[in-house]
């Protein structure tokens, strides 16, 4: 009797505990996004944040390679945050919109137009960067099922050891190292580059057939307008000082929609000599992004315009929000020092970007 | 069976699961640095520009040629760089990042703007993606170049595929071939793209 109470007891146990393995096989297999390309750890270091956000900013690379929110807060003590991640699909803006909602109520939501251009996902791989840290909700579930491609499964998501089953034999040190724990490597979802590489001209444009936006995406645009109306939250469309990648004809569709809506657009391309930007100095890649000298200019036009035109808190008054962020600056400081001594000591970047070498 | 096997089986079924249970012959993903690749849960590849690799290019496709070397979207670039080049001279190169590391999208100018071939990555390849033609030193093989009329586009392709007032679209095979006209119906650009 003893001994078939104990096989009883012993069976029960054998179902945590192979779940329990396999757990931990999943979360060692799947990518850590710790170094080198680290966009895919941004969806799930919004969690982490402690400080209330007045501002939240949506979209791609022209959202959280551009904007700087540790400047907006040292400079206009405007406390905000970008949700951003890679070639971010504006139906992923709008979940990940939802989900934040869940959490807090800012006070602006900033939405790069970037992303309108795509009318459904294209790469699996953004797919994954974006949704993989989303935590659990009906946000979550929607989101998948609007960007699965072709050949994707929901399940795969649910169980994504289902999808990084064979990156075993690829695993590093990192995999190890950050199997339950993961760095933070943004600075309030910004992407800090501090290297310079000069705009030296693009090739000509291939010219533009359609130049309307797709029905998905504009159905998306429609629902984070009617999300943020229905929230009382400020909507403003934004795009990046950067001209590469985008088309006159769609500045007028996102103003002609700007209009009607009453909606701001913030065409940061329009302020380039305002902010002093110079492109010789000022981007990392050419002019397909900011480097931190452009960024930092980019936001101290975007938070003087905040603050003359919006009611915002000053949280370097608060405490406790103050105290948060002199960690977060410290975090900051030391990336930035870091990039600095490597771009001095071996004249790029070793440690950051999408090539970084692992240590 | 000894319980001790029943609980060794289960656990090691687990591990093998996880390790394999969906092993395939694909190449694996990559690390941390470089993140993962871009296959799906069939193994195929799953990029951005959604371009497929066809053997048969060049008769199943519409074709741009330049002085005897041909042009095909969907396929490879690297095939055919140094005999465009031999020919056209070296192009003005400019390549861009993809956002996140996936990858380099690349533009090659050529004979001072007069074309333009885009690639996307493929695995390790650069597949052509689209080929603009942008003045009258280049004709497309039926022979339409930018100040052409639409009635020369009608006369050398037919009718179109689709059309609006002033673009004139033709499909074959992976290709997409597309006439932009002015309000006085002359070409003004002539973009070979990869149907999506």
């Amino acid at each position: 009797m003893h001994s078939k109470k104990a096989k009883i007891v012993i069976a029960i146990l054998l179902i945590p505990i192979t779940i329990g393995i396999l757990y931990c096989v999943q979360r060692l297999l799947m990518p850590k996004y710790q170094k080198g390309v680290i966009e895919g750890s941004f969806t799930e270091e919004y969690y982490r944040d402690e400080a209330p956000h007045d501002v939240l900013i949506f979209g791609d690379c022209d959202a959280y390679e551009n904007i700087d929110p540790i400047r907006l807060y040292q400079q206009y003590g405007i406390s905000s945050f970008i949700r951003g991640s890679g070639e971010q699909y504006i139906f992923q803006s709008y979940y990940l919109l939802e989900d934040a909602l869940r959490y807090e109520t800012p006070k602006i939501v900033i939405l790069s137009v970037h992303s309108l251009q795509f009318d459904a996902a294209r790469n699996e791989s953004y797919n994954r960067m974006t949704l993989d840290g989303m935590r659990w909700s009906s946000s979550k579930v929607d989101a998948i099922n609007a960007s699965m491609m072709e050949g994707e499964t929901f399940l795969s998501y649910v169980f994504p050891i289902l999808r990084y089953h064979d990156r075993w034999s690829e695993l590093t040190k990192t995999d190890i190292e950050h199997i339950f724990s993961k760095d933070i490597t943004s600075h309030n979802g910004y992407y800090m580059r501090c290297d310079t590489v000069p705009y030296a001209g693009f090739p000509p444009q291939t010219p533009l057939i359609d130049p309307s936006f797709g029905d998905n995406a504009m159905l998306y645009l429609d629902k984070i307008r009617q999300l943020c109306e229905d929230n009382g939250i400020e909507l403003i469309l934004y795009r990046a000082p950067i001209e590469f990648g985008w088309y006159e004809q769609w500045d007028a569709n996102v103003e002609e929609y700007a209009s009607m809506h009453g909606l701001t657009y913030l065409n940061l391309c329009e302020y380039t000599e305002e902010m002093g930007l110079d492109m010789s100095q000022d981007t990392y890649d050419g002019g397909i992004h900011l480097n931190l000298s452009g960024a930092d200019k980019a936001s101290d036009f975007i938070g003087a315009y905040l603050t003359a035109n919006y009611d915002l808190t000053d949280y370097r008054n608060d405490p406790e929000v103050a105290s948060v962020y002199e960690e977060k600056i410290e975090f900051y400081e030391a990336m930035r020092e870091d990039q600095l001594r490597e771009i001095e000591q071996y004249g790029e970047l070793k440690s950051y970007g999408a090539n970084a070498i692992e240590g | 069976m000894n319980f001790k096997k029943v609980m060794a089986v289960a656990l090691g079924a687990s591990m093998v699961m996880s390790m394999a249970a969906c092993s395939n012959t694909n190449e694996t993903l990559s690390s941390d640095v470089n993140v993962i690749s871009t296959q799906d849960q069939e193994g195929q590849i799953n990029e951005a520009p959604l371009v497929t690799i066809d053997e048969d290019a060049a008769e199943q496709n519409y074709v741009f040629t330049y002085e005897g070397v041909n042009i095909v979207v969907s396929t490879s670039m690297n095939d055919i760089l140094s005999s465009l080049n031999s020919v056209a001279g070296e192009p003005q190169y400019f390549e861009s990042a993809s956002c996140a590391g996936q990858g380099m999208s690349k533009t090659y100018t050529y004979n001072g703007g007069s074309f333009t071939i885009s690639t996307n990555p493929v695995g390790s390849d650069d597949v052509i993606a689209s080929i603009s033609l942008f003045d009258d030193s280049v004709t497309t093989a039926e022979g339409i170049y930018i100040g052409s009329t639409v009635d020369d586009v009608t006369a050398a392709y037919g009718d179109a595929t689709s059309s609006t007032d002033t673009t004139f679209t033709y499909e074959k095979g992976s290709s997409v071939l597309v006439f932009i006209a002015d309000a006085n119906g002359v070409i003004t650009n002539i973009i070979y793209n990869a149907k999506v």
